[in-house]
């Protein structure tokens, strides 16, 4: 049994906005991480719930709110149709933005952890030998920080991959930008393809399996759990 | 051409006022008790402390001033601080190699006697090994090779021993001694064990309380009777010596010194090494005639030159012997009983085994 070309068009568009997300998630970040790490700013906590929250809100809501934010009439809905960037809700970039906001306490908090054991002596020790910033970034953070970033990017990508509440709600189920390989299988299973919904989802197993085995054979420091 | 630094800053306990010049060749041991700015001083140098108003030039190059504030990696500054900190990821060569591969080398590893370290530190064999895998003795081993290998203008030593434990720290700043001695750049080492000043040193500067109290020679200021250092128990004077022949019958070695010839157990050194003695003023005695029926070999004729009574009933005595001075700490009882005044003649002795 083959994948219809409906399926195949829904695979590949998870892997794209889960290749995208992480991808952009990683950029934004990497620095945020790291100014919650060092900060001795004292209402920081504030800044930690807020990250924290796709956490607990159901997906429903947190897709509502989004909903509201990307409709026409929401301020980055707005936004983007006066610069003429067509209408977000329920189109593909309405759906990254989604994802980057729903997996972000996913990629946030490995780094945030990676980034607060990070002592001050090493970077000293670096200076002194003659590293500039971005050198000591290069060299000594980010290879200290290595477990980390595989971890948020792995948890950014599985997350994002398994999205289903917050794309129901800002992307709708259309075929080619917003139908997404879990809405698939749901539509699947609602019009008793069984065998379909098999197949999709032994193949979103098998690809979330060897993504994890690759992480954990090769960096025996990675721990999912690692928060 | 000297190292000029100045700064103030108040801190809880103590407030560090410190202006001061450090000669630009040779080992200056900065020395004092825990929390007297000693570390501070050095970070200042390196630039890793942000005081305001401070100054710190070396030569021509200014450092910090008013309107000048040279980043710490642009400084040329070695650092190896009391821990290694090694760069846990990377392999010994890497750690060494790190500040070349920065593109930071100006000169050939060959002028800074970087394999020599290597091989006298006995690296060699563990060039590819991780850090986790040494001892503490030879990660800070790699820490001050990695710090040399950076082509400093200066290199800075924060309490480098005071990780290691004895017995290694006694062989290992023989090692060093000779070696930073060797290496035509100036070193700020700051420690606060006698034994090292002594040991490794050719100027010292003594600091209490956030202030400089002395500074010189570190021969002269360890003989000053009116430094502390002098009325220490701890006291010692430092002689610069020559191999000159071994006595392998007897297992001894004979160093050449401006006070004298003297014996010590067998130095494991080829003729005509240079090393310092360190003579404790405790392992010093004195009598007025020479004494014939003796176990001790070294016997030096002197002339007193000072005394000054120290706590717990010790007299400290400065002996001048062939324009050398000499420590010898005796019993007040005995320096009554002798008679000894400042002009008198006495024959000082060591025992051998006691020199280092």
């Amino acid at each position: 049994m083959m994948l219809s070309a409906e399926d195949l068009t829904a695979l590949w568009l998870t892997l794209k906005l889960a290749f995208i997300s992480t991808f952009i998630l990683l950029l934004i970040c990497l620095p945020f991480a790291y100014w919650l790490a060092k900060t001795r700013w004292r209402f920081r906590f504030l800044v930690e719930a807020l990250v924290a929250l796709p956490l607990v809100l159901p997906p429903t809501v947190l897709g509502f709110y989004l909903l509201i934010l990307l409709s026409p009439n929401g301020t980055l809905g707005a936004l983007f149709s006066a610069v003429g960037a067509g209408n977000l809700a329920f189109s593909f970039t309405g759906l990254v933005i989604g994802s980057c906001v729903y997996s972000l306490p996913f990629v946030v908090q490995p780094l945030q952890t990676s980034f607060s054991s990070i002592q001050a002596r090493p970077l000293e020790v670096a200076a002194t030998l003659g590293a500039n910033p971005w050198q000591r970034f290069y060299t000594i953070i980010l290879p200290t920080i290595r477990p980390g970033l595989i971890s948020a990017a792995v948890l950014g990508f599985a997350h994002t991959t398994g999205e289903f509440g917050v794309v129901l709600m800002i992307g709708g189920n259309i075929p080619g930008e917003t139908q997404v390989v879990s809405i698939a299988i749901y539509d699947h299973v609602e019009t008793l393809q069984y065998q379909q919904a098999h197949l999709l989802a032994g193949i979103l197993l098998l690809i979330s399996f060897v993504l994890l085995v690759c992480v954990y054979g090769t960096n025996r420091k990675f721990r999912l759990g690692n928060r | 051409m000297m190292i000029n630094v100045a700064f103030r800053q108040q801190y809880d306990s103590c407030q560090i006022a410190l202006d001061i010049q450090i000669p630009n060749k040779g080992v200056t041991a900065v020395f004092g008790p825990s929390g007297a700015g000693k570390s501070t001083l050095l970070r200042v140098i390196a630039g890793l402390e942000s005081i305001d108003d401070a100054t710190v030039s070396v030569g021509d190059d200014i450092w910090q001033s008013n309107s000048r504030f040279v980043a710490t990696h642009e400084r040329g500054v070695g650092m190896v601080f009391q821990q290694p900190c090694l760069f846990e990821h990377l392999t010994v060569e890497q750690n060494i190699l790190y500040s070349t591969r920065l593109g930071r080398a100006r000169k050939s590893l060959d002028e800074y006697r970087v394999d020599d370290f290597i091989s006298r530190f006995g690296l060699a064999p563990l060039m590819q090994r991780l850090p986790h895998t040494l001892s503490g003795g030879e990660q800070q081993r790699v820490a001050i090779v990695r710090a040399i290998a950076a082509q400093p203008k200066v290199l800075l030593m924060d309490e480098p021993l005071s990780s290691l434990d004895d017995g290694l720290k006694a062989e290992f700043m023989d090692e060093l001694g000779v070696l930073l001695q060797n290496l035509h750049l100036p070193v700020v080492y700051v420690t606060h064990s006698l034994a090292e000043v002594a040991k490794i040193s050719q100027h010292l500067l003594l600091i209490e309380q956030g202030k400089c109290v002395g500074q010189g020679k570190t021969n002269e200021l360890l003989t000053d009777l009116d430094s502390l250092l002098a009325k220490s128990i701890n006291a010692k004077s430092a002689l610069e010596a020559t191999v000159i022949s071994h006595d392998t019958k007897h297992h001894m070695s004979v160093l050449a010194t401006s006070a004298g010839d003297l014996f010590t157990t067998k130095i494991d050194k080829p003729i005509s090494h240079k090393l310092k003695v360190v003579i404790q003023a405790k392992d010093v005695s004195v009598t007025l005639s020479r004494q014939q029926d003796t176990s001790i070999l070294n016997v030096l004729e002197g002339q007193v030159v000072g005394f000054e009574n120290t706590e717990s009933g010790r007299v400290t005595l400065k002996v001048s012997v062939n324009s050398c001075f000499i420590l010898s700490q005796i019993t007040q009882r005995s320096f009554s009983q002798l008679a000894i005044d400042i002009g008198c003649k006495v024959f000082i002795q060591i025992k051998s085994m006691a020199l280092c």
